[in-house]
């Protein structure tokens, strides 16, 4: 048993009372509420929250839950006193707090796939405990379906939310063996591949950029790899995964749909490792150890792909000479000052390389993050993180000597964060603080280059703003059974020049160019209020209920379903209105079988102001006026989602269902008819297993049906100019063929040397393994071969994947 | 751009397969079809074809639309365009059109809703200016392994111009429907001077020869075009490009200038021929 148990010196007296506290809340946010001042609003709420800091606290135990073999923190483990039926989770960073009157108790820390340790503690005042858990299994690819405690999951005031650890992440069979974290959400009830064997996905009917998507808090505004079938996130490097479908915390926003927060492992702070694995397509290794002894930790990650290597062996000779790989590097330093100041660091750098002799194309994300995380004292807590975000991709291309061009585009952010944290009494937290982010966008700068330069330079005016928020929310527990969350969110977003500002008449013509100098020209502010609750109803359900309200400032020019790497991001403006969502939600959570068995039925509205769609036949691609190729209207999503959860040791596995419905009313669309977002997906089930049949060898598989995604067909057919035009009548009318596709893996181990710290192990697997052709696109051909009759027309279905099989190898030392 | 998304496709398309799928497509009722072109010199490439359009799978041609009148006028006198064949109505004899004339075109006579009522529909179209071409070059592009036609013409950097770009090889028509023809807007050419840049590639296999001889000979045909014809004609090329969930938008129809409901286009082009011969 590895705990170490310290006994915190009573902390000081409160300064101010936690009931006087709460009063000068409820006074300033009244004087907020009647103030139009944004600034003063801003001030006001800041000092609130300075006030909030100063509150100080009774007894309680807090500490820090790692696993003991790797330092790593748990995130999600549960800390529970029976005799008080209390019971807490470790937050991001393993840490946990819970408040108990003085006494002895017995309090156990449990978490999934780990042995649970029961410990006596003796509370007196305020009393640190840290713990670190065995892994219960010698199987390193053990399957954790459910990560967090099963009544915690009754009481929790959380819908909507999915969280996964890498270990779950790895065992999921994919295509061509490459472990997704993004794929394995995609098998939850609510959340859809954007397309097949795409990483973007769609979260209740929303559009892919309306997830905002954090890697270790910084946003990555392209996810993808290899045009999207492959996700940024090395899982040997990524610790838990979190999706909010809806019911987003107070603290985040800037998104409609959904937030995904991938979070980065520590290093050990006492051994060395060392990870790896060697797939079809690419290789990884992962090496992680203390810098200094329990001070100082290091990992870093590394993953590429080789398709390329076989292109020398190509016999077309362009291919010979073309290129074509991505690559990840992932690193985190996590540093302990003393016991109440961390230092985080921790950077991605990715890119994907296309290289063919007349075209070659680039494009990636950076990203680096550094965070003091500062204890107060035992109820308070702050973190403060500085981002640093870089995506861009570039395109040349180079015909002959004489015309080339080159394509460039990049999105800068640099941002401040700041989260405190602060326990009040036993029955409130509370969560506050700020962010502040400058963007800089240069959608797309052209030149054309040589003697016969196709085009001259095209340069887009950039785009720059300032977003803001500040946000506070309280989780309030009354009595034994009600839990309420609830909190405000105050966003604005400032467009700043040097730039140049396109003005649209009624018929969407351009009617004025105007120049702007430095200095903020347009503001848009956004109140976000957030409310959940949970309700016991027993030992075994609960009810729980939340409306949350979102805006979005920013969003992706994306014509295509899936969309590109190329797609530019623009920013709400003098033309465009930041899109905003309600969303309301209720669900039934019930546990069976001792837990074993957890089932939950969820139910959403959403209805969204302010939707984007494109025009017909737009022009995205480096257009100065795409405001003007934009229309806008309203939108609206809603569902039911079921999911059963089972965990009986050997077999585990999940079956999720999902009923819904997304359609959009958009000016100039349509002939301004309501219609069916792409992303509409009338049913979605999955069915994901796994068996271990010993300690070696298990096997797991999945299976999904989703229904065809709306698409729109001809419905007659026209002569003009010599050619066979289609005519359509609705848009998003008719339906692809439905979607359906088992996948399967197993896993064998390599037999283990007790003495040698080398461990390996297999994966074989299948991806699509009854080789259904899924239809990705729908192609109407004419058939010019025909000679007796030049009018026949054929409808052809294209599908990328038939059954492919993978193999991997994995090892840890 | 479009380069970019082709060549990605390409990459995607190698690895994917396709395979014929048996669809059930929606139905509407017929539409009244105008395809209408005059052009600046006496041409049997001024007509006006007049057809119904038919499901989409129908897989046979468009049935004609018999016995309408069909006249153009050009602000100062009517034009009748007699039908030659069953739908096509065709110009005098001696019809060309002048630069900078409104032409109207009135279909009238004829009974499409079969309401016992006859109905009329109009269109109207001005014909552009042709523009200075002062010679073209065909030559073979090694790295391409292709021929190419390169143009030297002026540009009117005045004024927004829209061409279109066909070729007929030793006096035979290659391009004969829309898609055939090149078309671009005057971005394409960045001064006032046009040194040679390509405005269309040969192909062996739309030839009838079937080979490509140094020393044959090329007539472009170089058309000025209307503003909205380019953006039919890109409407157009969008939708046969056909549709996949990475870079295509939601297919769209192509709007035309016919009033009252028909589908369909009438337009009138300024056309240049330029002569030329291959070289190596």
């Amino acid at each position: 048993m590895h705990n170490e148990r310290n006994r915190a010196s009573e902390s000081l007296a409160g300064l101010i009372s936690f009931s006087t506290n709460i009063l000068w809340l409820k006074y300033l946010l009244s004087i907020f509420a009647t103030t139009n001042n944004a600034m003063k609003n801003i001030q006001i709420l800041i000092f609130a929250f300075l006030l909030c800091v100063c509150d100080v606290a009774a007894q309680k135990i807090y500490g820090k839950i790692t696993d003991a073999q790797t330092g790593e923190s748990l995130v999600g483990a549960t800390i529970y006193v029976a005799s008080q039926s209390k019971g807490t989770t470790t937050d991001i960073d393993g840490k946990y707090s819970l408040p108990l009157p003085n006494g002895s108790y017995v309090v156990s820390f449990s978490f999934m796939g780990y042995e649970t340790e029961t410990i006596t503690v003796n509370v007196k005042g305020n009393t640190s405990l840290n713990v670190r858990l065995n892994s219960s299994s010698r199987n390193i690819d053990e399957i954790v379906v459910t990560s967090q405690n099963k009544q915690e999951q009754l009481s929790k005031p959380e819908m909507g939310v999915e969280k996964l650890q890498s270990k779950t992440i790895k065992s999921v069979p994919v295509l061509l063996g490459e472990t997704d974290v993004i794929k394995v959400m995609q098998l939850m009830p609510g959340v859809q591949a954007a397309s097949e064997g795409s990483t973007g996905f769609s979260v209740r009917g929303g559009n892919p950029d309306q997830n905002l998507v954090l890697l270790d808090g910084s946003t990555i505004y392209n996810a993808g790899h290899f045009m999207g079938f492959f996700s940024v996130f090395n899982n040997d490097a990524v610790n838990d995964v979190k999706l909010y479908k809806g019911d987003i915390p107070a603290s985040y926003g800037g998104r409609l749909s959904s937030l995904l927060e991938v979070n980065m492992k520590d290093g050990d702070k006492q051994n060395y490792h060392l990870n790896g694995g060697v797939g079809l397509i690419s290789s990884r290794l992962t090496i992680d150890g203390p810098i200094v002894k329990n001070r100082t930790s290091f990992l870093a990650s590394a993953r590429r792909t080789y398709f390329d290597i076989f292109l020398p062996f190509a016999t077309n000779e362009s291919a010979r000479e073309s290129s074509i790989y991505f690559y990840d590097l992932n690193a985190r330093i996590s540093h302990k000052i003393n016991d109440n100041n961390h230092i985080f660091a921790s950077g991605y750098l990715g890119r994907d390389l296309f290289d063919y002799p007349i075209a070659g194309m680039a494009f990636g994300n950076k990203s680096a993050s550094l965070r003091w995380s500062h204890i107060f004292n035992q109820k308070n807590y702050l973190n403060v993180t500085f981002h640093a975000v870089n995506s861009d991709y570039d395109l040349t291309m180079d015909f002959d000597a004489a015309s080339k061009a080159s394509l460039t585009s990049v999105i800068k952010d640099l941002s401040l964060r700041a989260d405190f944290s602060s326990n009040v009494g036993m029955t409130h937290a509370l969560v506050y603080g700020f962010q502040v982010t400058r963007h800089g966008f240069q959608p797309g700068s052209a030149r054309g280059g040589g003697s016969m330069a196709l085009f001259g330079e095209i340069v887009m005016p950039e785009n720059k703003a300032i977003e803001t928020s500040v946000f506070i929310g309280n989780t309030e527990t009354i009595g034994t059974s009600l839990t309420l969350r609830y909190g405000l969110r105050l966003s604005t977003f400032h467009n700043y020049g040097p730039t140049t500002l396109y003005k649209y008449d009624s018929e969407y013509n351009l009617s004025e160019e105007i120049e702007k100098g430095s200095g903020f020209y347009h503001n848009n502010f956004g109140i976000e209020p957030r409310f959940a609750l949970s309700y016991l109803l027993n030992e075994h359900s609960s009810i729980k209920a939340s409306y949350t309200r979102t805006y979005q400032y920013m969003q992706q020019a994306s014509v295509s379903s899936s969309g590109t790497p190329m797609d530019v991001w623009y920013m709400a403006s003098p033309n465009v209105k930041p899109q905003l969502s309600d969303q309301v939600s209720m669900g039934y959570f019930h546990n069976l079988m001792e837990n074993r068995i957890e089932l939950s039925f969820e139910t959403f509205y959403k209805a969204m102001q302010h939707t984007i769609d494109f025009k017909d036949h737009p022009h995205v691609m480096l257009n100065k006026y795409l405001e003007g190729q934009l229309r806008f209207g309203s939108s609206r999503s809603y569902g039911i989602e079921l999911m059963a959860k089972a965990d009986f040791g050997r077999w585990n596995g999940w079956v999720s269902y999902t009923l819904s419905r997304a359609d959009r009313k958009i000016d100039g669309i349509n002939n301004g008819n309501r219609y069916l977002s792409p992303y509409n997906h009338t049913h979605d089930a999955s069915i994901v297993a796994s068996y271990r049949f010993n300690d070696r060898i298990s096997a797991s598989g999945n299976w999904v049906f989703i229904s065809g995604a709306p698409t729109t067909f001809p419905v007659a057919r026209y002569e003009v100019g010599g050619e066979i035009v289609p005519y359509y009548s609705s848009r998003n009318g008719d339906r692809m063929p439905n979607y359906h596709r088992l996948d399967l893996s197993l896993t064998i181990q390599c037999k283990n040397n007790p003495r040698r710290r080398w461990k390996g192990e297999w994966v074989f697997s299948f991806y699509n393994a009854y080789n259904h052709h899924n239809t990705w696109a729908i192609h109407f051909e004419r058939q010019d071969d025909e000679v007796e009759n030049t009018y026949v027309i054929k409808a052809k279905s294209v599908y990328l994947f038939p059954i492919i099989p993978s193999v991997s190898y994995n090892f840890k030392f | 751009m479009k380069y970019i998304a082709l060549f990605i496709s390409s990459l995607l398309i190698l690895s994917a397969c396709s395979e014929d799928i048996d669809l059930t497509l929606s139905t509407t009722h017929p539409f009244f079809v105008v395809d209408g072109h005059i052009c600046d010199e006496v041409s049997p490439y001024n007509f006006v074809r007049l057809t119904m359009s038919s499901d989409y799978f129908q897989n046979t041609e468009s049935p004609a639309v018999r016995g309408a009148s069909v006249v153009i006028n050009d602000g100062e006198q009517d034009i009748v365009f007699e039908e030659q064949e069953p739908g096509y109505y065709m110009a005098p004899a001696f019809f060309a059109g002048m630069h900078g004339k409104t032409y109207h075109l009135i279909i009238s006579n004829v009974d499409i809703d079969g309401d016992g009522v006859n109905e009329s529909y109009t269109a109207e179209s001005v014909m552009p200016p042709t523009y200075g071409i002062d010679s073209v070059k065909c030559t073979y592009d090694n790295f391409l392994e292709i021929y190419k036609i390169g143009m030297y013409a002026h540009e009117d950097t005045s004024t927004e111009n829209f061409y279109m770009f066909g070729y007929s090889y030793n006096d035979s028509l290659v391009c004969d429907s829309y898609l055939d023809y090149a078309i671009t807007d005057d971005s394409y050419f960045s001064s006032d001077y046009c040194w040679g840049a390509t405005i269309s590639t040969l192909r062996e296999d739309f030839l009838k020869s079937g080979v490509i001889n140094v020393g044959d000979t090329i007539t472009v045909h170089a058309l000025s075009i209307n503003e909205d014809l380019f953006k039919y004609i890109a409407a157009v090329d969008d939708i046969d490009s056909g549709s996949n969930p990475m870079f295509s938008s939601t297919p769209a129809n192509a709007v035309g200038n016919i009033s009252n409901g028909a589908l369909g286009f009438f337009t009138a082009m300024a056309v240049v021929h330029v002569q030329c011969f291959v070289e190596k």
